[in-house]
């Protein structure tokens, strides 16, 4: 349980791959049981991106576990979907 | 590298947090494999040399802002400290950007601030970034200049080792107070990457 006045990593991956960066998806630590996972998740997400051979950057902050959440889709749904938002 | 970077600077973050209670924003950036490939290429080409990884240290960069001038002497102090020698790595460069900084180093980009260069010894394509040189001790008792107005950034580069080869990363430490965007410009249209950015990554949809 994450408590309000700790601190979490939101990771956000930037493609670069057409030019100028573009949000794509977000791997929040609040979505996962524990830091552990959700760095898995990001070192999948990683993976994922270097196999797909796209240019881009992974931004990670360190956020207020209060802070408003983004309303990028989520690096499952990403995944998921195809790189397609879920409606 | 990055889980190490992040918990330090989470480290050094929450430390400065408990002391001064002022807010302390951390943000770490890594490029992918593909871009950082790219980038090595665009380097050897351009020096027409083999380069590597160890010559694109902003490949993964690390940014902690504060909310003045004195708050980033005393974590410039704090990043010293952690970083002068042992297990998490050592200093290469110091590339001081505050009003009024001055030492034995050359002059930084622009004339503004002071470039610091740190002993090498750190094996081969090792090198600070620009293709700076090493030259000589970082001074005892830094302290950034705070005085007036302009650039408030201090830029180190760490040397560490994993799994047995030399990596570099990049602290970016700022104050909010004074116009630290100048200072983030002109780094950025000189460079490669981009240091992490105050603000958050502008939304956009899916592919």
């Amino acid at each position: 349980m994450i408590e309000v006045d700790e601190f979490v990593f939101v990771r956000t991956f930037l493609d670069e791959t057409d030019g100028d960066a573009r949000a794509l998806f977000v791997i929040d630590e609040r979505d996962y049981p524990d830091p552990g996972a959700a760095w898995d998740a990001y070192l999948e997400a990683g993976e994922e991106m270097d196999r797909m051979r796209r240019r881009g950057v992974f931004d990670s902050r360190e956020l207020p576990a209060g802070s408003p959440r983004t309303d990028l889709p989520t690096w499952r749904e990403y995944a998921a979907y195809g790189g397609r938002r879920p409606r | 590298m990055q889980p190490v970077v992040e918990r330090d600077v989470s480290l050094i973050a929450a430390e400065l947090r408990r002391e001064s209670g002022g807010p302390v924003d951390v943000s770490v950036r890594a490029v992918t494999a593909e871009s950082l490939a790219e980038r090595v290429a665009q380097i050897g080409h351009r020096e027409g040399r083999s380069a590597s990884g160890t010559d694109v240290p902003d490949a993964l960069g690390a940014r902690i802002t504060v909310g003045d001038a004195g708050r980033l002497a005393t974590l410039v102090d704090r990043v010293r400290q952690r970083y002068a020698g042992g297990p998490s790595g050592r200093i290469l460069e110091i590339d001081d950007r505050t009003p009024g900084a001055r030492g034995p180093g050359e002059q930084g980009p622009g004339g503004a601030g002071v470039r610091e260069n740190t002993p090498a010894g750190y094996g081969p394509g090792a090198r600070g970034p620009g293709g700076a040189g090493v030259r000589e001790n970082a001074p005892a008792g830094y302290r950034p200049g705070a005085q007036g107005s302009g650039a408030h950034d201090v830029r180190i580069t760490v040397g560490t080792e994993s799994s047995g080869r030399p990596y570099a990363f990049t602290l970016w430490l700022a104050a909010r107070e004074g116009g630290s965007d100048s200072g983030r410009g002109a780094e950025r249209s000189g460079r490669t990457a981009a240091p992490p950015e105050d603000r958050p990554p502008a939304p956009g949809g899916p592919a």
